[in-house]
């Protein structure tokens, strides 16, 4: 399999908010606003990243029959870790995601990709997969985010990791034609199901323009072949 | 192959109890660390939230009240008197609740017989109970009378706290233990 694939799969092909559905309470608590979203993208891709080397690294020597209480201990230690650490040098952004922080412990995808990949592979294929992945959840949190914050405030205030002031404000439209909803849980429902809905009518017009373009590429390489063989 | 069982018996424990080690050393070790870090910011926030509260700038070193037996049994921890000169600023007293999701930390100010605020330093409720409700406690007391009903002020007219819940009762017997015995001191 090559590298570029691993990354791109776990990105986009098997994103796991949009196209598994894998994880969705933290993505629709966190995605009120960009800043919080960006805050739990990048505490997931740490832990998913740590979780699939560290994984990797003794998969030979866990025993098949507890690898499962011993990749849960793994994960739990790395989120208890990542939180202590946001604690103590991001209090604003730890506080900002609260409670979503601490249940990454039982975030299926982490889970998912230690036991059906880093328990398989090797390191550097486990870290591989675990950017892509977790490139792929900020990408998907932060699609969902813009456009809850967009759509329900009329803007998108960026605001610092430090203090969780508001840097700078861009406003888009006017706020009263904004729809609040959107900015509340509520909200984060509909919105990613207008989300999967608009990825899963584009993915395969994508695939089949792919498939497409393959087909003719095929075709063009034949024709020489056909030709000098019909000579 | 009689051996094997007993070998696993014995294997998976050990091996799970390494992890367990391992982790908890792991955690104890970023812990020792990061805790004074952690520790540090909330005397800092409390700090700030002494002159937060009263609405001042700056004021003579405060003084330590003691506070009675009553008093801390309501969760207060500590009572401080603010001077400026020979002029009595006001006092502000810590407070440590029991809600919902653990223990609160949180500061009540007073001065002329009003409340002049109320800060929040820590919390462990939901990000919007414990970050975007319990801080709206401050506008809804500051500028009003010490004696007035605690509860009637938090909720106003929309329920903030409806008076109902372990958290808001916490909060509410919490304020209001603090406003009788400030009166007593006043008196």
């Amino acid at each position: 399999m090559k590298k570029s694939s691993i990354i791109l799969d776990g990105a986009f092909k098997n994103n796991s908010t949009f196209i598994l559905l894998l994880g969705l309470c933290p993505v629709l608590a966190t995605t009120s606003g960009v800043s919080s979203a960006l805050g739990m993208g990048l505490a997931m891709l740490a832990v998913i990243i740590v979780s699939n080397i560290v994984v990797s690294l003794i998969r030979k020597i866990i025993p098949n029959e507890i690898r499962i209480p011993v990749m849960i201990v793994i994960i739990a230690t790395i989120v208890t870790v990542v939180e202590m650490l946001m604690k103590a040098y991001l209090p604003d952004l730890a506080a900002n995601l609260g409670v979503y922080l601490s249940i990454i412990v039982v975030n299926c995808i982490i889970f998912a990709r230690a036991e059906s990949f880093a328990l398989k592979n090797g390191v550097l294929d486990s870290f591989l997969d675990a950017i892509g992945t977790g490139l792929g959840f900020i990408l998907s949190v932060l699609l969902l985010a813009l456009a809850r914050e967009v759509v329900g405030t009329g803007a998108i205030d960026f605001k610092s990791f430090i203090s969780g002031e508001s840097l700078y404000l861009l406003r888009i439209f006017p706020q009263q034609y904004a729809i609040s909803i959107f900015v509340e849980n509520s909200g984060a429902f509909i919105m990613l199901g207008l989300l999967v809905a608009l990825i899963s009518y584009l993915v395969p017009k994508i695939g089949g323009m792919k498939e497409k373009a393959a087909k003719a590429k095929a075709q063009k390489m034949l024709k020489p072949t056909l030709e000098t063989e019909a000579k | 192959m009689a051996k094997k069982p007993i070998n696993k018996f014995l294997l998976l424990p050990l091996f799970l109890g390494t992890v367990c080690l391992l982790s908890a050393g792991l955690i104890a070790g970023v812990n020792s660390f990061t805790e004074p870090v952690i520790n540090q910011m909330v005397i800092d926030r409390q700090n700030a939230g002494y002159y937060k509260v009263l609405g001042i700038e700056s004021a003579d070193l405060p003084v330590d009240k003691e506070i009675s037996q009553a008093l801390a049994s309501d969760g207060v921890t500590s009572k401080k008197e603010f001077k400026s000169g020979d002029a009595l600023i006001g006092y502000v007293y810590d407070v440590t609740v029991t809600g919902y999701g653990g223990p609160i930390k949180f500061q009540v100010g007073f001065k002329d017989n009003n409340f002049s605020g109320f800060n929040i330093i820590t919390h462990g409720e939901t990000t919007t109970y414990g970050g975007v409700v319990i801080p709206q406690v401050d506008g809804r007391i500051k500028g009003q009378s010490a004696s007035s009903d605690v509860l009637g002020l938090i909720n106003g007219t929309d329920n903030l706290t409806a008076g109902k819940s372990e958290t808001g009762n916490a909060l509410v017997a919490g304020i209001t233990a603090c406003a009788e015995d400030y009166l007593a001191e006043v008196a």
